[in-house]
C-alpha cells in the first residue's frame, strides 16, 4: 500500500469520525438551544417593556416569561405593506420567522408589533422588531414606543456578531439608554429621519450618540431603524391609531 | 508520582503558558472584563485543552506526520464546536457574551502548542496532565486579570458589589489596554521575583 493512500485513508476516516460526532451532539442539541433563543426574545420583549420581577432585575424564570406574556402582552404581525397577516400570532412566531426575508423583494416577511398593556394603569406600551445589517453582521432588536406612538419607550438590541469591543457594543446600555425619549415625529407631525451621529455631534431630538470606532456599524443601525420604522409607521397611520 | 505532579504544577506558575511563554493572550484580553465569564473560558478552553491532547496523544502512532499539523488542527476543530454547542444549550447568556471567543479556542496557540510539543510525544495519561496543568496555569491568569479588572473597572467581584458608592469605575480598565498593562505587570512581576531562578538560568 502507498504512503499516499494510507495518508489519504487515514484523513477520510478523521473526517467522517468528526463529522458524525458533530452532527450527532448538534442534532440533539438543537430544540434546547431553539428553546433558549425563543425564550431569550421573548426575555427581551420584557426587558424593552422594562417589566422586571419583585427585585427589579429582569425576568429570567421560563414560567414566569410565561406567565407575563401571556397576561400582559398581546401583538399582531404585519407583512412590509403594515397589513396585518392573518393567522399569525406573535407569541408563536418563530427566531426563523422574525428574520425571514421575502426573496422576491429582499424585504422581511414578518413585521411583529407587541402591544403591552400595564396591569396598573392600562398604558399601552408597542414594541417594534427591528433587524437589519451593520457592518459583519446582522443586529437584530426591539424598539418600544410610548403610546403616542412617537417617543421612544425603549430599545434593546439582541443579537449582533459585529466587532467585539466595537461595533458589538450596541448592546451596551450606554449606547442602548439614548434611544429614551427621543422622538420619530417632527413637531410638524411629519416622520423625521433618525440619526446616529458621530460623537461630538449635534444631537436633537431625532438622533443618538454613535460609538467610536465603529462608525459603520452605526450607520447599518441608522439605516434599518428608519426602514423598520417606515414599515410599522404605515399601519399606525392606516389603522389611525397615532391621536 | 512526583514527576507526574510536576507536569501538572509546573505550568502553573513557572512554565505559565500565558505569563512565561505569552500564548494565547488575546483570549486573555478578550474575555476578562468580567470574573463570570473568565471562569466559563477557562474551563472550556482546559476542557478542549485536555481532550485534545489525550485524542492527540491516542492517535500519535497512526498520524502520517505529513498531514499531522491538519489532523491536530481537525480534532481541535470538532472539540471547539462541542464545547461551543454546549455552551449554546446549556449557558446561553454566558455563551452569548463569549460570542466568538470560544470559536477562537481553534486558534488558541495553548491547545496546538500543546498538542505539537507534548500530546505527538508523550502517553495520553501524560498529556492528559499537561493539558490540564497548562489549562489551569491559562485560567489562574484569566481569572487574576479579569478579578482585577472587573473589582476597579466595576467594584464588582463576580457581579456583587464590593465598593461602596464613593467608587467611580475606571473605564481603562475594562478597555483592552486595560488587560495589556495588568498581563505585562503580571509578567514583570513573575520575571522579577517569583520565577527569578528561571531567568538566571537562561
Amino acid at each position: 500500500m502507498s504512503e499516499q493512500f494510507k495518508i489519504i485513508r487515514f484523513a477520510t476516516i478523521v473526517c467522517l469520525i468528526c463529522s458524525i460526532l458533530l452532527a450527532v451532539v448538534s442534532s440533539a442539541l438543537s430544540p434546547r438551544q431553539e428553546a433558549n433563543k425563543a425564550n431569550d426574545i421573548k426575555t427581551k420583549v420584557l426587558q424593552v417593556f422594562g417589566v422586571t420581577n419583585e427585585l427589579g432585575k429582569a425576568v429570567t424564570g421560563s414560567a414566569e416569561i410565561e406567565s407575563i406574556f401571556s397576561e400582559r402582552i398581546t401583538g399582531l404581525v404585519l407583512d412590509a405593506e403594515g397589513k396585518v397577516v392573518a393567522g399569525k400570532s406573535v407569541a408563536d412566531l418563530t427566531p426563523e420567522e422574525i428574520n425571514a426575508k421575502d426573496k422576491a423583494t429582499g424585504l422581511k416577511q414578518f413585521y411583529p408589533l407587541y402591544i403591552y398593556t400595564d396591569p396598573a394603569t392600562s398604558k399601552k406600551l408597542y414594541a417594534m422588531h427591528v433587524s437589519g445589517k451593520g457592518l459583519w453582521s446582522t443586529i437584530k432588536g426591539y424598539m418600544a414606543l410610548e403610546d403616542d406612538l412617537n417617543t421612544i419607550f425603549g430599545m434593546v438590541f439582541y443579537e449582533n456578531a459585529e466587532t467585539p469591543g466595537l461595533g458589538a457594543e450596541v448592546e451596551k446600555p450606554f449606547f442602548q439608554d439614548q434611544f429614551k425619549g427621543k422622538k420619530w415625529l417632527d413637531s410638524d407631525g411629519k416622520v423625521a429621519e433618525f440619526k446616529i451621529i458621530k460623537p461630538g455631534g449635534e444631537l436633537n431630538d431625532h438622533a443618538v450618540d454613535g460609538i467610536t470606532a465603529a462608525t459603520m456599524t452605526g450607520n447599518g443601525v441608522e439605516v434599518f431603524l428608519n426602514d423598520d420604522f417606515t414599515v410599522y409607521n404605515k399601519y399606525f397611520t392606516q389603522e389611525g391609531l397615532r391621536k | 508520582m512526583a514527576k507526574m505532579r510536576k507536569i501538572v504544577t509546573d505550568p502553573l506558575i513557572d512554565n505559565n503558558p500565558v505569563t512565561w511563554q505569552v500564548l494565547g493572550v488575546c483570549s486573555a484580553l478578550a474575555v476578562t472584563t468580567q470574573v463570570k465569564t473568565a471562569i466559563v473560558m477557562s474551563l472550556a478552553l482546559t476542557i478542549v485543552l485536555c481532550c485534545s491532547n489525550v485524542a492527540i496523544s491516542l492517535l500519535r502512532k497512526m498520524i502520517p506526520n505529513k498531514i499531522r499539523m491538519i489532523v491536530e488542527l481537525c480534532v481541535i476543530a470538532t472539540l471547539v464546536i462541542l464545547a461551543d454547542q454546549v455552551l449554546k444549550a446549556f449557558m446561553y447568556d454566558v455563551s452569548k457574551q463569549l460570542s466568538v471567543f470560544v470559536g477562537l479556542i481553534i486558534t488558541n496557540c495553548i491547545v496546538m502548542g500543546r498538542a505539537e510539543a507534548y500530546a505527538l510525544q508523550n502517553p495520553p495519561l501524560k498529556s492528559l496532565l499537561d493539558g490540564l496543568g497548562n489549562g489551569l496555569g491559562y485560567s489562574i491568569v484569566l481569572i487574576l486579570v479579569a478579578a482585577i479588572r472587573e473589582l476597579f473597572g466595576n467594584g464588582t467581584f463576580l457581579g456583587f458589589q464590593i465598593f461602596g458608592d464613593w467608587f467611580v469605575g475606571n473605564t481603562l480598565m475594562l478597555l483592552p489596554p486595560g488587560a495589556f498593562v495588568i498581563i505585562g505587570l503580571l509578567i514583570w512581576l513573575q520575571r522579577t521575583f517569583i520565577s527569578k531562578h528561571l531567568r538566571e538560568e537562561d
